[in-house]
């Protein structure tokens, strides 16, 4: 035995059984004064009778109340399980919505409850304000969420940022957990004693007239005396979106890949909703969800009211959700069909022996006007061939162009253009195919955005012509100015209708 | 699990107790150990099951190393010790500074990195430097004796695993050895459960409510916008101040009250830091099991003072920059640590400079300049927490510019603001925030620490004689009926009692 471990052979008191005794007794004693006296996990039980309890009869639970400060509870006790109901009724419900503010409030609506009811599906809203889309992700792995259908918010893949409110549940279970089993336990124990019949506890714990929030477990449906601000008719003043928007669909694409991927979703259907907001970017959404497979739904309106230029109140939210719900219901009955399937991102691993590198890198043919021009035979290509060119672009926007004259096109022609292309660093591409030869022809363009990287890639760009013109033109151009970037092994396909497509004249003028 | 919830204090640690006490009486000291490295296991892992394969997995590798350097020799065993303190670090830095390290990377290149951000899990940064020392020791030929559940225990033990204190296995293996050890005595529970009692009221009393004035102050502080009064940045950096102070010396007094209930001695952490009047003695106060393994393993392993004055500094110097920079993975605790390296760098020669000047010599025996000398001790303290606590708010996923809010607080608290508002914001603060500070000077500085309260009893590794209140009275625990009471009030006040802010600052490190 040495000096530094606890020597058996001291003692340092007598009877000291007795006295842990006496520790506990006190401990007890004192621990009942301070509960009464202040503030404790144990208070709850007691706090709650002030608290109307009108809620428990439609199947809600209580998310707050005047004097009981529980943060986080709305969501959190759902996330760690303390209310049961809710977390029992979320892993089997039909449709899961994932969302943030506007979503918990736009959501909790006559409308979407009625519309839901009439499909026969089972939903729970799932909504954190400020939330990313890693706090569904989160929840969705603690819980093992498995819905049919999974309606997210697309705002929520905006950020892969946990967010504030919800980190803190993430790594500090503790911190909450048992302070949410306590105030869970007194939600209990009054919901018992106004249905126990029992005199006595009714008249203690049922007389409460302090609002509660309260929040359905059923549907995760929010109480409006917990969300709402006072009506202000504040008009949404919309967000300008680019179109299309290629630069922000690349830095959201992988967050909802990583979301909607989740191996939990494997066999769901997956819709992207968005509530109206200077947020909203409806083609975003759009290219969004052509990308993973998802169905978009969106409701333009041009006159919705909100009470702080952003969340809807409470009338608008009833007159959104009504007009909402006629939209999803094509892409919900697509998901009963099987469709809106998560369709996993094709990872191109260049290979020279299968890919496509059926084509030619003669850019310096091309017609380069002012501001652009091509060195060739200047960069590696992929197959260690040194016939990439480099396009120097001097000027942003400046356009390299192809007119191809010998193929007259059709109404119904596919013109196809592809080809190899990457940067030294992250350049914006602009490809373009254009009807060209034919004035008189009404204008047909379409425009594509990519990305570059240092990577090399095959980029694809194509387009059906509605009408009959002499020929086509393919343009590329890049951004900002003073950037390059470099093009290998280019193919333009001209891709006859597969079926005689309905004939249709080029408008002519009156003299012909 | 937390050491103030409910499951750990009234479900898991009585369970705990329980269960290695029938393992000692009928499977003896290895049963005993056993069931306590499983409990620390569980312990460990209750809210992240993966943890398990990562503790358990670093537990297993280091002492399978440690058997093939042991009997190793030449420089089979050097390079054995290498791989060994290599791979340790690997893997706190893999957790810890592969995210800062992409960051910085990408702000200084511009390239984007394609990568996820690693989640840091809880204790790695503690159990990391023990083995590290287990390792080194076993080059040494210090260890000598092997035993893997000792090991594993020695290194998973639960009381010190998340927060520390950083046990040496010198101090801790013997003990599982001794006959106390995992056997109920009640005189050990009795005095266990008041130091954790007392643990937990420095936590939940204290920095918990101090907790409360700092976190808005520096909440607010990241904002450009944002214009900090002289006042309100002094009541946030000295709440803080408090709030890290009584936070963890909490946590490692609770650490010291388990240990002594499975009948284990752990060492003192902190030995009123607060009472240094220089950051020399500072530093062999606060954290004092970190700064021991520091010295030890990283400054006597760099040369320490053995090659001359410029590479004495320059090794503190750099112990300090890399024991700032384990605390987090950004660059405030970069700063801070630099900040305490030049501060140990001024003190050390300022110590050379006084030694040579009789006046200054006689002079440094005074009061008085006790006093001067406790107060520039005292603030440069208080400076350096500024630099600490907005680079914890940001470990934590804050929003907000480090160098804004640092700048803003510093500048503040330097009187950049002007004083117009003095008056109106002196008159502001409420009464309660006035009663903390007076009762978090007063206990910091004039009560004895709790290795001293409990020194009658002998409480922590190395013993420690009681102490006087203020200079007047004696205050030290003996294991009667009247202390018994006050330690049963005291706990159950702190179990009871519900604050706002419940986790451990130290966790995050």
């Amino acid at each position: 035995m040495t000096e530094n471990t606890v020597d058996n052979t001291i003692q340092y008191s007598k009877a000291s059984g007795f006295k842990l005794l006496a520790f506990l007794c006190v401990f007890l004693i004192a621990g009942v004064v301070s509960i009464i006296k202040f503030d404790s996990y144990f208070t709850d039980f007691w706090k709650i009778r002030k608290c109307n309890p009108e809620g428990y009869a439609r199947g809600d639970f209580m998310t707050a109340c005047a004097g009981i400060k529980v943060d986080r509870y709305a969501f959190g006790s759902i996330y760690l399980g303390s209310q049961k109901n809710a977390v029992k009724n979320a892993k089997t419900a039909d449709v899961i919505i994932f969302g943030n503010s506007r979503t918990m409030r736009s959501f909790s609506t006559d409308a979407m409850d009625s519309y839901f009811k009439s499909k026969g599906l089972t939903y729970l809203i799932f909504a954190v304000e400020g939330a990313s889309f890693a706090s569904a992700q989160h929840t969705v792995d603690k819980l093992g969420l498995k819905p049919k259908i999974v309606m997210t918010n697309t705002e929520i893949l905006y950020t892969d940022v946990v967010g504030a409110a919800f980190s803190d549940l993430v790594y500090f279970p503790d911190k909450y957990k048992t302070r949410f089993d306590f105030f869970h336990a007194a939600q209990s124990l009054q919901k018992w004693a106004c249905q126990s019949g029992i005199k006595t506890l009714e008249n203690y714990y049922c007389k409460g007239r302090t609002n509660a929030g309260w929040r359905s477990a059923v549907t995760g449906r929010f109480d409006w005396e917990l969300v709402a601000e006072p009506e202000k008719n504040l008009l949404i003043t919309p967000r300008t979106e680019k179109n299309p928007p290629t630069s922000r669909l690349s830095a959201i694409l992988p967050n909802a890949e990583e979301f909607l991927g989740n191996s939990n979703f494997k066999d769901s259907c997956h819709v992207l909703y968005m509530v109206n907001s200077p947020n909203s970017e409806p083609n975003l959404q759009t290219a969004l969800a052509d990308e993973v497979g998802a169905l978009p739904v969106y409701t333009p309106f041009n006159d919705l009211k909100t009470y702080d230029k952003s969340h809807l109140d409470r009338p608008e939210s009833e007159r959104w959700s009504q007009a909402f719900v006629k939209d999803l219901d094509p892409a919900l009955d697509k998901c009963l069909e099987g469709g809106g399937r998560y369709t996993p991102p094709v990872i191109e691993v260049f290979d020279i022996a299968t890919a496509d590198i059926d084509g030619k890198t003669d850019f310096e043919t091309w017609r380069a006007r002012e501001g652009i021009k091509v060195l060739d035979s200047f960069a590696e290509s992929p197959d260690d061939n040194k016939t990439a060119d480099k396009i120097v672009v001097e000027k942003a926007g400046a356009r390299l162009q192809k007119i191809y004259r010998e193929t007259p096109i059709k109404a119904g022609m596919t013109v196809r253009f592809g080809g190899w292309f990457w940067a030294d660093e992250d350049t914006r591409m602009r490809a373009q195919i254009v009807r060209s030869c034919s004035a008189a022809t009404p204008v047909e363009q379409f425009n594509m955005f990519f990305m570059l990287s240092s990577e090399p890639k095959r980029y694809e760009i194509s387009h059906t012509f509605e009408y009959d013109h002499d020929c086509a033109l393919v343009q590329i151009t890049a951004s900002p100015g003073n950037t390059s970037f470099y093009g290998w092994r280019y193919r333009t396909e001209f891709k006859p209708p597969e079926t005689t497509p309905e004939l249709r004249l080029s408008p002519t003028s009156p003299d012909k | 699990m937390l050491f103030n919830s409910y499951t750990f204090i009234f479900l898991f640690v009585p369970l705990t107790l329980l269960l290695t006490a029938l393992a000692r009486r009928f499977a003896g000291v290895r049963g005993a150990s056993a069931i306590l490295v499983a409990a620390s296991l569980f312990f460990y892992a209750y809210h992240d099951i993966r943890l398990l394969a990562l503790i358990g997995g670093s537990i297993v590798i280091n002492y399978l190393l440690t058997g093939l350097i042991s009997p190793a020799e030449g420089r089979k065993r050097y390079w054995l010790t290498v791989l060994g303190v290599g791979l340790n670090l690997a893997l706190l830095g893999y957790f810890k500074y592969t995210n800062f390290f992409f960051e910085n990377v990408s702000a200084i290149t511009g390239a984007d990195f394609d990568f996820k951000r690693i989640a840091l899990p809880i204790g790695i940064s503690f159990y990391t430097f023990q083995q590290v020392a287990y390792n080194t020791d076993t080059y040494s030929r210090k260890i000598k004796e092997r035993d893997f559940l000792s090991y594993a225990l020695f290194v998973a033990f639960f009381p010190q695993l998340i927060a520390g204190p950083i046990v040496h296995h010198g101090q801790i293996i013997k003990q599982f050895a001794s006959d106390t050890f995992g056997r109920i005595r009640w005189e050990n529970i009795l005095i266990g459960v008041s130091i954790f009692g007392l643990g937990l009221f420095s936590k939940k009393i204290f920095a918990d409510s101090f907790a409360g004035y700092a976190t808005p102050v520096f909440a607010s502080v990241r904002d450009p916008e944002t214009a900090m009064s002289f006042v309100t940045a002094w009541k946030g950096s000295l709440s803080y101040t408090f709030q890290i102070y009584f936070d963890f010396a909490g946590y490692s007094t609770m650490a010291v009250g388990l240990g002594r209930m499975f009948g284990v001695k752990l060492p003192v952490n902190f030995f009123s830091p607060y009472k240094s009047t220089n950051i020399i003695e500072f530093w062999r106060r606060w954290h004092i099991t970190l700064s021991t393994f520091l010295r030890d393993y990283l400054y006597i392993a760099m040369g320490g003072n053995r090659k001359g004055k410029a590479r004495r500094w320059f090794n503190l110097m750099a112990t300090m920059v890399l024991g700032g920079l384990w605390h987090g993975a950004n660059w405030n605790f970069v700063i801070w640590g630099t900040l305490h390296g030049a501060y140990l760098v001024i003190n050390h020669a300022f110590n050379m400079f006084v030694k040579k000047v009789a006046v200054l010599a006689a002079l440094q025996k005074t009061v008085g300049w006790k006093i001067i000398s406790w107060f520039i001790t005292f603030i440069a303290v208080v400076i350096a927490w500024v630099f600490f606590k907005i680079g914890t708010d940001m470990l934590s996923g804050s929003s907000g510019s480090i160098v804004d809010g640092t700048g803003t607080m510093l500048s503040a608290m330097f009187g950049a603001g002007g004083f117009s508002t003095f008056g109106d914001d002196i008159a502001a603060l409420d009464l309660k925030f006035w009663l903390f500070l007076i009762a978090g000077f007063a206990i910091a500085l004039g009560m004895p620490n709790m290795a001293q309260i409990f020194g009658n009893v002998r409480a922590t590794y190395e013993e420690h004689g009681p102490s006087k209140a203020f200079g007047l009275i004696t205050v030290s625990y003996r294991p009667n009926i009247i202390w018994t009471a006050i330690m049963a009030i005291i706990a159950a006040i702190a179990v009871f009692y519900l604050s706002p802010t419940t986790e451990f600052l130290y966790w995050a490190f």
